[in-house]
């Protein structure tokens, strides 16, 4: 496959990533628009202002305020955001505007209409109470807390939920809600959602609720107190006031925030417990009371004498499932019964407790013929119908038969392509029984294996040593004869030659027999090393020898070099020093010692 | 001068000469008392008679057939065997331990023994405390992997070998022959030392195997002493000091204690 260059990659790449990114913006535009037009405050003095904002989701348009005839209308220009999160694009429009009252009274802001590339959207009407004296904004209808059940009047033991919401038009902090006592109920709070945003009156508010369910647990009438919130509340403070510069630093800029904490109590709720209707019938009542289903499964309907098979009652619903007993089954003494652990699945939702309970039975049939096991019936109160209901499953029928005779162990020759690895698990092999391995009956038993006496040991090893020394004592004593090799013999002359150069190197008068003895000594290890008998060499015949020898090429000019210096000194007739004698005779010694390694 | 070193040289290659003959005379001696062929027929029919009782379930009778061999100085690991299996199979696990762990020192690479002795060593009712380190028995693998005679073969065998490049070396230089006897040293040291451990281990490390199936370890030889702790049958002691009658055992860091001489064997 051709590979792309370099650039087309990226901007391939560049492309996609763009469409990521911007389809799903693009599919913002798709959704449906909404509208709305919020206030900052609805309760103000003539010779206050208010904000109006009015937002346009999911697309873009022109808002007209024309229709505004109570109000002096400032517009102070649009803001857009876009919002990607998980994908999902949202885009808002806001057309910002102050609006100052002409007058005081109950002044309206009209319906506006908003011009869409969708057609033309009308926001609501929003009344503004305008008074002549200044107005304290002590923040009456910034926080809004309330509480309700879903129902008043339930039945003992039917679910109800409480739901306390808190209504914040301002920004809150640190917000300690203290629930009701809830006595005379038993209650379980149900994971809380985000919070979500509502104009009311024109007015914009976060609603954030905390929902609880509530199951009585007596008849009578029952109070749950009241729900309290504290909380601080932010609020701007304006500086300035009486000084001439006052309206300068009035402008919002220099503001500063403020906290102020507020406690916020919710009304006391009545619920009237009604005790449950008069149950009469031979079928036991099961406690439950909400909705519910039953189902019954058998796992097998034909089994051996022996096997066993799993009965499994499902109790499903809303109520309080968890409550739920083992339902009364009838089972033939035929079977042996094995109860199981109930399964539940229940969670706490909007509508209460709602979910599943599971009983299992393991059934083992003790005798063959075919059983029936009567249906399952559960009586539970209907909260709907107000009245009780009898929910039952099927009957079942169960054959069972004599056991299969025990498997006749069959061999089977492996089919050829059958020997590919199989899906089983391998096992680990273990020991079915215990006993000790067999006599060895050899008859080499009776040979005795003991080893070495240490002194046996100690001689085995002296032995080759002694040879070793006999050995190194022959060469070391025993002179290199008329049999010994050309090799020994020529090495031999060499050492005598060169021990008698060291032995007349101070004597001047013997200066040729000096330098004799010392080309002697050369030629001579040259002559062993070839394992060839010899007097004399010529400096090229000295370096072939050692050449074919293994000797290194320079080792072998060395060895020239040597015996021309050797030459050069002992025919040149000029008279030379103890020093001189004294290196070379070092040197030749050192040429010996690396021929005879 | 000359004729000096010569009579030196000859009187060392006559001593050398005779060291020699010496040994090969003790050599000789030696063969006589190991010689695989030495087998009597005395010997052999009780052998054959002990496998017989054995397989009949006679184990008693098999016991005493292979006893009256090892009685006859035979020191033979498959012989070692026979008994350990004999004892155990007829009830007496100290003796069956005792008897496996002698055939171990012989031939300690024997799988079937291994695993008798294994068994056997399940069936003991006291846990070993002290046991030797797997570190040790990696890094002088050797000491365990092979037999006390075949770590003193190697030994021999390896300084034979060893000598012989040394005199190689001597006549002619040769860095390879250099190198290879170098090499050759040291693994002979190893297999020498350890041969050498090997005879002290013998000499000064004892071990014994208690027999009865239950003995108190006292704090002396009185019969009042206090007793310290109770071993069991097949339970595997280092001998610290012995008298006439008593011997002084370790069994752990911390365990120690007087038992009677008959209540274990040695190995």
């Amino acid at each position: 496959m051709k590979r792309l260059s370099p650039i087309i990659s990226f901007i391939l790449l560049f492309i996609l990533l763009s469409v990521l990114i911007f389809v799903p913006a693009f599919n913002a535009f798709a959704k449906e628009i909404e509208i709305s037009a919020v206030v900052d405050k609805t309760s103000i003095s003539v010779n206050e202002s208010i904000d109006l904002t009015v937002t346009i989701s999911g697309g873009k348009g022109s808002v007209d305020v024309s229709g505004i005839q109570d109000f002096t209308v400032i517009s102070h220009g649009t803001s857009t955001r876009l919002q990607i999160i998980n994908g999902q694009a949202s885009k808002k429009t806001s057309y910002n505007y102050t609006l100052i009252p002409k007058r005081d009274g109950d002044l309206i802001v009209p319906p506006l209409p908003v011009s869409t590339d969708r057609g033309i959207f009308n926001t609501k009407v929003i009344t503004i109470r305008v008074s002549q004296k200044p107005i304290e904004h002590r923040g009456g209808n910034d926080v809004i807390v309330s509480s309700d059940v879903s129902e008043q009047n339930p039945y003992n033991g039917q679910q109800i939920t409480y739901t306390f919401t808190l209504k914040n038009a301002v920004q809150i902090h640190e917000a300690k809600f203290q629930k009701p006592e809830f006595s005379g109920f038993s209650s379980k709070e149900i994971e809380r959602e985000e919070p979500y945003r509502t104009v009311i009156s024109g007015r914009e508010y976060i609603v954030t609720q905390i929902t609880y369910i509530l199951v009585p647990l007596k008849t009578g009438k029952k109070i749950i107190e009241p729900a309290v919130i504290e909380c601080n509340i932010v609020r701007r403070i304006k500086r300035g006031g009486g000084s001439s510069f006052g309206s300068f630093f009035n402008d919002s800029f220099f503001n500063r925030a403020g906290l102020e904490t507020k406690v916020f109590k919710t009304s006391p709720l009545t619920v009237n417990v009604k005790p449950l209707p008069k149950y009469s019938s031979d079928i036991k009542f099961s406690g439950l009371v909400g909705n519910f289903k039953l189902k019954a499964e058998l796992e097998n309907n034909t089994l051996c004498v022996g096997d066993s098979t799993t009965l499994s009652v499902i109790i499903d619903g809303t109520g309080n499932i968890m409550d739920a007993q083992k339902p009364e089954i009838i089972i033939p003494d035929r079977f042996k019964v094995y109860e199981d652990s109930p399964e539940k699945n229940i969670t706490a939702g909007k509508t209460g407790f709602s979910g599943k309970k599971v009983f299992r039975f393991a059934l083992v049939a003790i005798q063959q013929g075919t059983f029936t096991i009567e249906p399952v019936r559960l009586v539970y109160f209907d909260v709907d119908r107000d009245k009780y209901k009898t929910i039952s499953s099927s009957p079942f029928s169960i054959n069972v038969i004599a056991p299969a005779k025990k498997e006749v162990l069959n061999l089977f020759s492996a089919a050829p392509g059958s020997l590919e690895p199989q899906n089983s698990l391998k096992q680990k092999v273990k020991f079915t029984g215990r006993d000790i391995l067999q006599l060895k009956e050899d008859i080499d038993s009776l040979e005795n294996k003991k080893p070495l006496s240490l002194y046996v040991f100690i001689l085995f090893l002296a032995v080759p040593m002694a040879f070793c020394l006999v050995l190194k004592i022959y060469f070391v004593f025993m002179p290199a004869g008329k049999n010994a090799g050309p090799a020994a013999v020529m090495a031999k002359r060499s050492e005598n030659a060169l021990k008698k150069a060291d032995k007349i190197k101070d004597n001047n008068v013997s200066a040729d027999e000096f330098f004799s003895c010392l080309y002697k000594a050369v030629v001579f290890s040259i002559f062993s090393k070839a394992g060839v008998k010899g007097e004399s060499l010529t400096y090229k015949e000295a370096q072939n020898f050692l050449g074919t020898s293994g000797f290194s090429d320079e080792t072998a000019k060395q060895a020239a070099v040597l015996l021309e210096k050797i030459e050069s000194a002992r025919y040149s007739g000029l008279n030379v020093d103890k020093a001189f004698k004294e290196s070379l005779l070092a040197e030749i010694k050192q040429m010996t010692r690396s021929l005879s390694r | 001068m000359t004729a000096v070193k010569q009579i030196i040289c000859r009187l060392i290659a006559v001593s050398i000469l005779m060291f020699s003959a010496t040994s090969f005379a003790s050599d000789n001696t030696l063969s006589d008392n190991t010689g695989s062929k030495n087998i009597s027929s005395g010997n052999a029919r009780a052998f054959l008679d002990g496998i017989t009782d054995y397989r009949e379930n006679d184990f008693a009778g098999a016991i005493t057939k292979f006893s009256e061999i090892a009685g006859t100085g035979i020191k033979n690991g498959k012989l070692f065997y026979n008994l350990g299996n004999t004892y155990l199979k007829n009830g007496e696990i100290g003796y069956a331990v005792l008897w496996y762990e002698r055939a171990m020192q012989l031939i300690p690479n024997d799988p079937d023994l291994k695993f008798n002795l294994e068994y056997a060593r399940s069936l003991v009712k006291d846990a070993t405390e002290d046991k030797i380190s797997p570190v040790f028995k990696i890094l002088f693998f050797w000491k365990y992997l092979f037999s006390e005679s075949t770590v003193q073969w190697a030994g021999i065998v390896l300084n034979a070998i060893f000598c012989l490049f040394l005199a190689m070396q001597w006549r002619k230089k040769n860095r390879i022959v250099k190198t290879t006897g170098y090499v050759v040293l040291f693994i002979s040291m190893l297999f020498i030392l350890t041969a050498f451990y090997n005879y002290y281990e013998k000499t000064y490390l004892k071990y014994a195997v208690i027999l009865p199936l239950q003995t108190s370890v006292k704090s002396g030889f009185a019969d009042k002493s206090t007793e310290l702790f109770v071993l069991h049958a097949g339970t595997k002691v280092k001998v610290d000091r012995q008298t006439e009658k008593f011997i002084k055992i370790v069994f752990s860091k911390g365990k120690i204690g007087w038992i009677k001489k008959s209540e274990a064997g040695l190995i």
